[in-house]
């Protein structure tokens, strides 16, 4: 009688504590859920900047080397495809080969200025040129913190005990960026 | 034993490998000549311009010169340096300068990377300018220190908003150099300041109103400063720390 009491006292002390640290765990995943997705905008920011340049870039460019239509409306195209991938987190693949598709046009057409001397002397070509390089930078940064987040989240779905509550509540493993080639390469902006 | 000596040695390699950055000193400092390019008189000279300028504005900006770039760019490793160090205050207001001295077989590098709190002063465009017109000119000559008293010179007068980015282009634009073009672009001020306040008195409002408030606020910040020179630099003062300031990769770079 009272060796069973006991028995349940320990069981039911345990399940409280087990109980206690699944709800730990998975405010946890979730927190650390939100961070992941926070870092994911902010990959969204520095790339929509990029974006956002390019118009001005296309014109700049245009004013001086009519002649490379074909480079420029690459680029223009480019754009507009990927401002058409809207991604919450799920399809990053499709979103990362646009935008990776987007630098490609973009070094192209950095390659192709190299023939206009007036151009690369202009002000406001040369001002761009620095704010798309900055740009650049900003995006490898941004990547490579949305894939730090992403591998501290990543590991700790798939670590004891917490892989149970994350299979239990529906955490899912998060894409990371992947370092392709085309977008590794940061347009050529040298002086 | 000798077993564990040996893995630890292992651990310890493996730590110090894994940091290509510069590890922050113990004692926290704003100016890092790791590749000792700065006598040391010019060290403590531009410290106390440094502290005292963040003890004036709580902007940090931050010196590491480095004998070789692990294989990171030059804008790389400032921002990893900012991002490590926390450099700048809870208002992401600090800046990073690397700098890597040209040597027989390679190129001299500087790159300044920027906190978000002063992205939009010193836009990257802005900051690239800097280096070509402020820094590397002097560095060409060999005179490293003169190149990082102008540079940081033009890094804070931008973020104080004593003159304006765009103030700062046309003044390059225009042909001015040196300390007489900056001479004629505050005296400019001085004029166009005058202007605008007698013609918004007169009523033409909008003409007046075309020179930002904050411009002028920073001009009134500019000559407080100058009175507030001399208490600081003879405390000397010392660094308060870095204040965990972050960057989101902005900046630029150049060489020579």
């Amino acid at each position: 009688m009272k060796k069973s009491a006991i028995i349940g006292i320990v069981v039911g002390v345990l399940l409280l504590m087990f109980i206690g640290r699944g709800v730990g765990a998975y405010n946890g995943l979730v927190s650390m859920e939100e961070g992941v997705d926070a870092q994911w905008s902010q990959v969204e920011n520095v790339y929509q900047r990029r974006m956002d340049l390019i118009p001005n870039l296309v014109n700049t460019v245009k004013g001086y080397a009519a002649h490379e239509q074909e480079t420029l409306q690459a680029v223009v195209e480019a754009r507009a495809k990927a401002t058409q991938t809207n991604v919450d987190g799920d399809n990053i693949a499709q979103y990362q080969e646009n935008q990776a598709a987007l630098s490609s046009a973009l070094s192209k057409l950095m390659v192709v200025v190299e023939k206009y001397p007036d151009l690369k002397a202009n002000q406001n070509f040369m001002q761009l040129q620095s704010q798309l390089e900055g740009t650049e930078n900003r995006i490898a940064t941004e990547r490579r913190r949305y894939n730090e987040v992403c591998k501290t989240y990543n590991a700790s779905i798939r670590k004891f005990p917490t892989v149970v509550i994350a299979n239990m509540s529906g955490f899912d493993k998060k894409e990371y960026f992947e370092a392709d080639k085309a977008a590794e390469k940061a347009p050529e902006v040298n002086f | 034993m000798k077993k564990n000596i040996i893995s630890l040695l292992m651990v310890l390699t493996l730590a110090t490998s894994a940091f290509a950055i510069p590890q922050k000193p113990k004692q926290e400092r704003l100016v890092n000549d790791f590749a000792q390019v700065l006598s040391g008189n010019e060290e403590r000279a531009l410290e106390q311009k440094l502290v005292r300028f963040d003890s004036q504005t709580s902007t940090q900006i931050a010196f590491v010169s480095v004998k070789d770039l692990e294989g990171l760019s030059a804008i790389e490793m400032a921002i990893r340096i900012m991002e490590e160090w926390g450099v700048g205050g809870s208002k992401d207001n600090g800046m990073v300068i690397v700098f890597k001295p040209k040597t027989a077989s390679s190129n001299g590098q500087i790159a300044i990377t920027t906190g978000y709190g002063v992205e939009h002063l010193v836009t990257d465009a802005l900051a690239k300018q800097v280096i070509e017109y402020d820094f590397i000119p002097s560095f060409r000559q060999g005179d490293i220190f003169g190149g990082l008293d102008k540079g940081t010179d033009v890094l804070m007068s931008l973020t104080t908003g004593e003159f304006t980015g765009q103030q700062y282009l046309d003044k390059h634009q225009s042909g001015g150099s040196g300390i007489g073009g900056f001479f004629t672009l505050f005296v400019l001020f001085l004029i166009f300041s005058g202007f605008g306040r007698s013609r918004r008195v007169g009523g033409f409002g909008s003409r007046g109103s075309s020179l930002p408030f904050w411009l002028l606020m920073g001009m009134g910040g500019g000559s407080r400063g100058g009175s507030s020179f001399g208490n600081f630099s003879s405390g000397g003062g010392s660094f308060g720390g870095f204040g965990g300031g972050m960057g989101g990769g902005g900046g630029a770079s150049g060489s020579w």
